[in-house]
């Protein structure tokens, strides 16, 4: 009797020590994902069109180019909050969504880059590709990435195209939408 | 006549040279050159026998000097033991053609009797009357006296070539009537200058940069660096004032765009590292004289300053969803604090440059070597990896780091890039934080982890993602990994790791290219795969009894190479 009484205290402790763990974890885990879904609320996010300048020596606003000329576009995120926030880079079919349409009519992604997207969206990161980190001052438009639009589309043909950028910050989150912008490419 | 010395240098080579080959050559040589002090024409037509050769044979040259309307200007000739030469003369008149033909031949030094052994019809030399049976008188014997071509040059059949030639005794001995043996024919040519007008005693040329920490000080008679690749913005000025323009002549492969009044200024790119010499020439607006400054720059490649990577360790957490993946996960570091690894370098070109700094770059590139091996109960044993040979082979599978989409160059196109600055300096920082899901989207029983990186710092001109031109400059190698698995037990993980505490390191400067890269990096999820170094082995083709194995638990795991499953729960 006197065991089964010690055996009933020990195992209560036992759970008590395991529901704080499960407690604490699970904290944690909310807490990441309060902080991560935070990021989608004070970022905003915008995007242009530009080519590299030697003049300037660097990239800089550009909405008309030539057919086979490198098409980038500047991501520029805005941390609206009070605090210095960290986002991560490197992965960029996991975090871009870009949404391109020439003369109305919607651009398809290429065959591989397709599936690449849709292994990430099935899956989320895995930290295989650079897991690069990207302070954002408070208040304050930080040029992100050059994203080149010949990676996801191949060479573009000659016409009047709009794009916009989703943004994801973490798994799970959503696509944060960036402005639409507009560029020409001709022969 | 500097080139004149050099001829002769080139003589005495070739003279000396068959000493030690033995070789029966002889060198023929023309050569044309215009005096601007004398303004007059030279033509040097020049034979050389070699040592072995001078024995039998005497050097003999023609030269002849004609203007472009086919007039002999001038002609002579020479003979002597080893070297014969013939100078030709003419005065030179501006943008006029003048050539030089030099016929080249070898005398033959000795002569020898010969018993002549044929007849000719009418007995002329010989009287054999027994031998020849067109003979009809009594022949007592017959000699003849004959120039001795002992290497047989009179078997070359001459032409005409170009400013020099050698030519070769190929043929048998040979026994001539004539002792001078006609070997060819070199030439050469040139067009006379437009007459230059004289100097202008009252100007003075003056150079400067539009960049550099003297900005527009007198470059005449300096040596300035100025960094490979990028814009050099010189400036020219004549002092005092005049009408009239700038003429720029520009050693060392190199663009430039002149431009500015006058071409008073000029943007110049050198693309050929070293010394190279920039001379502006003025001349005034009506041609009556004109004034020059010159001075060199030495273009080069910035160099590595320092290079300085602190690495934290390797780490397992619950839940702790390090580089902002799902759940328990392996990393280096774990994003965003601690990040794995971070890179700072700097770069420096000489302070005294003159190029427009900002106009040259640095960026960082990575390359990796993946290989990553996990043991899922759903899928068994699996790799994500571009190598041929498994875990140990860090020689295959390089390629340039990135992500699903392909490589990234640079690496980081914002932080990664950086410009120099007025004072030559240029600074870029980065970092890592690899990682691995430990139960996402399955349960891993196991992982090794074994990624090899080597991070370049290459300096560029232009386009970061498609530069002008590119040199690496500096690189650091590093890895991260270790031996992850999962005690259900006690619902944690085990970790052997490759890093036990953070370390600070350093890279190094190098002028060696990146490493070839011809893999691909396997980034997704999809991507998982049968490992290279596992093929199935023959007792289990199947796959079958592995999977039995598996299904027995963690404490089993299959032994391809026994084909048993082993228990292995004690190790733990």
């Amino acid at each position: 009797m006197r065991s089964g009484v010690i055996l009933a205290v020990v195992t209560l402790l036992l759970f008590s020590v395991w529901a704080r763990t499960q407690k604490a974890v699970n904290g944690s885990q909310k807490g990441n994902d309060q902080s991560l879904e935070r990021l989608d609320r004070v970022m905003e996010v915008s995007i242009m069109p530009v080519g590299y300048s030697r003049k300037d020596g660097t990239y800089v606003l550009k909405q008309e180019f030539k057919t086979g000329e490198p098409i980038k576009v500047a991501l520029l995120i805005t941390n609206n909050s009070n605090e210095t926030l960290v986002i991560d880079k490197g992965d960029r079919s996991f975090h871009y969504r870009p949404r391109l349409s020439k003369d109305g009519k919607q651009v398809h992604y290429l065959k591989g880059v397709q599936k690449s997207i849709d292994s990430k969206d099935k899956y989320g990161p895995n930290g295989l590709s650079p897991v690069i980190a990207e302070s954002l001052e408070p208040n304050k438009q930080t040029c992100v990435d050059y994203i080149n639009l010949v990676e996801w589309y191949g060479p573009l043909e000659a016409g009047h195209y709009e794009l916009t950028l989703g943004h994801r910050f973490h798994q799970n989150g959503p696509h944060v939408q960036s402005n639409t912008t507009t560029f020409d490419v001709v022969p | 006549m500097k080139k004149l010395f050099c001829c002769a240098a080139l003589f005495f080579c070739l003279y000396s040279l068959p000493l030690q080959t033995n070789a029966q050559q002889t060198f023929g040589f023309s050569q044309v050159v215009y005096d601007d002090t004398s303004n007059t024409v030279f033509g040097f037509s020049t034979t050389i026998v070699d040592y072995v050769g001078a024995f039998h044979y005497s050097a003999y040259v023609e030269g002849y000097l004609y203007n472009q309307a086919g007039d002999l200007l001038d002609s002579g000739y020479d003979e002597n033991y080893f070297f014969a030469e013939v100078v030709t003369i003419a005065p030179a008149f501006p943008i006029t053609q003048y050539t030089l033909y030099s016929d080249h031949y070898l005398v033959a030094r000795y002569f020898v009797t010969v018993d002549v052994r044929e007849c000719d019809p009418y007995c002329y030399y010989c009287f054999d009357y027994f031998l020849d049976p067109y003979c009809d008188y009594y022949c007592y014997g017959c000699y003849r006296n004959s120039w001795w071509d002992p290497w047989g040059f009179s078997f070359l059949g001459p032409g005409y070539y170009g400013p020099w030639w050698y030519f070769y005794g190929y043929g048998p001995p040979a026994n001539l009537e004539v002792e001078y043996i006609y070997l060819g024919t070199t030439s050469d040519s040139i067009i006379t200058p437009l007459p230059q007008p004289p100097q202008c005693g009252n100007l003075r040329v003056e150079v400067g940069s539009f960049y550099g920490t003297d900005a527009g000080s007198e470059l005449t008679g300096q040596t300035r660096p100025v960094l490979l690749g990028s814009v050099t913005a010189l400036a020219a000025q004549i002092i005092p004032n005049t009408a009239g323009a700038f003429r720029w002549s520009i050693a060392g492969a190199h663009q430039d765009s002149p431009s500015g009044s006058g071409n008073s200024a000029n943007d110049i790119r050198w693309t050929e590292e070293g010394t190279h010499r920039v001379t502006v020439t003025f001349v005034k607006s009506d041609g009556s004289c004109q004034a020059s400054t010159s001075f060199n720059v030495n273009a080069v490649v910035p160099q590595l300053g320092t290079y300085m990577v602190r690495q934290n360790v390797e780490q397992t957490r619950l839940n702790g969803n390090c580089s902002r993946l799902t759940g328990d996960t392996f990393s280096l570091g774990c994003f965003p604090s601690p990040l794995g690894i971070m890179f700072d370098v700097t770069a420096q070109a000489p302070a005294n440059s003159i190029s427009v700094p900002s106009d040259s770059n640095i960026k960082f590139v990575q390359l990796v070597s993946q290989y990553r091996r996990r043991y899922t109960t759903p899928y068994g044993l699996q790799c994500l990896t571009s190598r041929t040979g498994g875990i140990a082979d860090t020689v295959t599978g390089w390629a340039l780091d990135g992500d699903a989409l392909g490589g990234a160059d640079p690496y980081d196109s914002v932080h990664g890039v950086a410009h120099f600055t007025n004072s030559y300096i240029a600074t870029i920082a980065s970092n890592d934080s690899p990682a691995n899901p430990l139960n996402n989207p399955v349960q891993y029983q196991s992982l090794d982890v074994n990624d090899q990186f080597e991070m370049y710092v290459v300096y560029f001109v232009g386009d970061p993602s498609h530069p002008d031109l590119a040199r690496v400059i500096g690189k650091v190698s590093w890895y991260w990994g270790g031996y992850v698995i999962f005690v259900p037990d006690a619902s944690d993980y085990d970790l052997d790791p490759f890093h036990l505490f953070n370390t600070t390191f350093f890279g190094s400067p190098t002028n060696d290219p990146m490493r070839p890269y011809t893999g691909v990096a396997k980034v997704r999820e999809i991507d998982w795969a049968a490992c290279p170094e596992f093929n199935p082995p023959s007792c289990d083709p199947t796959g079958a009894q592995a999977e039995a194995c598996r299904n027995r638990g963690w404490r089993f795991e299959w032994n391809p190479d026994t084909c048993t499953c082993e228990y292995i729960g004690y190790e733990y």
